[in-house]
């Protein structure tokens, strides 16, 4: 099942994904640095060089990806909860593109052998919407701006 | 950027400010006046009448004339544009989650090779994990790609 996006507010998103794996091994791909490496991948082209993840209360992580012209940027947070197989708490920013926390909390909720991931992202900065827009674009940056002219625009001209 | 990216600008920035989005907020349980709008706000009605202006023109709010007042709704489909600015954070998170369904096929088939050593390999799927191979956490992994690609914003 393809994401779903969802704002369910001026400054909170909800993304939900069904994975067909147990709830163990998506939490653990999670939670495991070694694990979270191989799939928390930057945009096209950029290369993970950096993945400090210690999933614990109080551990922080540090990613960073690298384009071998356009530079790198790293996102980092903090672990604020952690419940095995069901629930992590924490927060991330993009230091020097945007400073303002995103608040997360991911549910992990058994559904018919799988499971699904539940995504409550929040931000409560003045510009955090905007400014959660632009981190979240640098993750996907490879082509937005392309994307929001060729697909977006012609959609809402229609 | 055309007209639309303009508006799309225009709405980012109405929607950046906390007195909009309260507004905004209040207009989601129905239509309200001006001095309906400025009672949760310790602000003049000039300054909430700017701040519907900014939401007026970036097209999230309609105004309409009903005698001597002009009552604020939301605009239908206003959000939209921001909706559809959402696209890009949407496909970059589907992306990774692509990568972990072919990490967690990965971790199912060791696991169910551990159950049952020899007997179930399935080495064919193997093949098909298209999960890029990072064994350390903390040193650069070679450049898997050499493609070409027009720079990012």
């Amino acid at each position: 099942m393809k994401l779903k996006l969802d704002r369910t507010g001026p400054t909170e998103l909800i993304a939900t994904r069904l994975f067909t794996s147990s709830v163990d091994l998506v939490y653990r791909a999670h939670t495991e640095a070694d694990l979270v490496a191989q799939w928390m991948t930057g945009p096209e082209d950029w290369e993970m060089t950096e993945c400090v993840w210690d999933a614990q209360v109080g551990g922080s992580f540090r990613v960073t990806w690298a384009h071998e012209s356009e530079g790198a940027f790293t996102q980092t947070g903090e672990f604020i909860a952690l419940e095995k197989n069901k629930r992590i708490e924490h927060v991330e920013r993009f230091p020097g593109i945007s400073d303002c926390d995103n608040h997360i909390v991911t549910e992990f909720i058994p559904q018919d052998g799988g499971t699904l991931l539940r995504l409550v992202m929040s931000m409560d900065d003045e510009e955090a919407l905007t400014k959660m827009i632009e981190s979240g674009m640098a993750v996907g940056m490879e082509d937005s701006y392309a994307r929001i002219d060729d697909k977006v625009a012609p959609a809402l001209a229609a | 950027m055309g007209a639309r990216s303009q508006q799309l600008d225009d709405q980012l920035k109405a929607l950046a400010d906390p007195t909009r989005r309260a507004i905004l907020l209040q207009l989601a349980g129905g239509e309200a006046t001006v001095g309906e709008l400025c009672a949760p706000h310790a602000m003049s009605q000039p300054a909430i009448s700017k701040h519907l202006k900014v939401l007026e023109r970036a097209g999230l709010i309609v105004r309409r004339v009903d005698g001597q007042t002009r009552p604020c709704a939301l605009a239908e489909g206003g959000l939209d544009t921001i909706d559809q600015f959402m696209e890009p954070l949407r496909q970059a998170m589907e992306r990774r989650y692509t990568n972990l369904d072919a990490l967690l096929a990965k971790m199912e088939r060791e696991r169910d090779d551990e159950n049952s050593r020899g007997t179930k390999a399935k080495r064919k799927a193997a093949k098909k994990s298209p999960a890029k191979k990072a064994t350390q956490t903390k040193a650069p992994r070679p450049n898997a790609s050499t493609k070409k690609k027009k720079g990012s914003p």
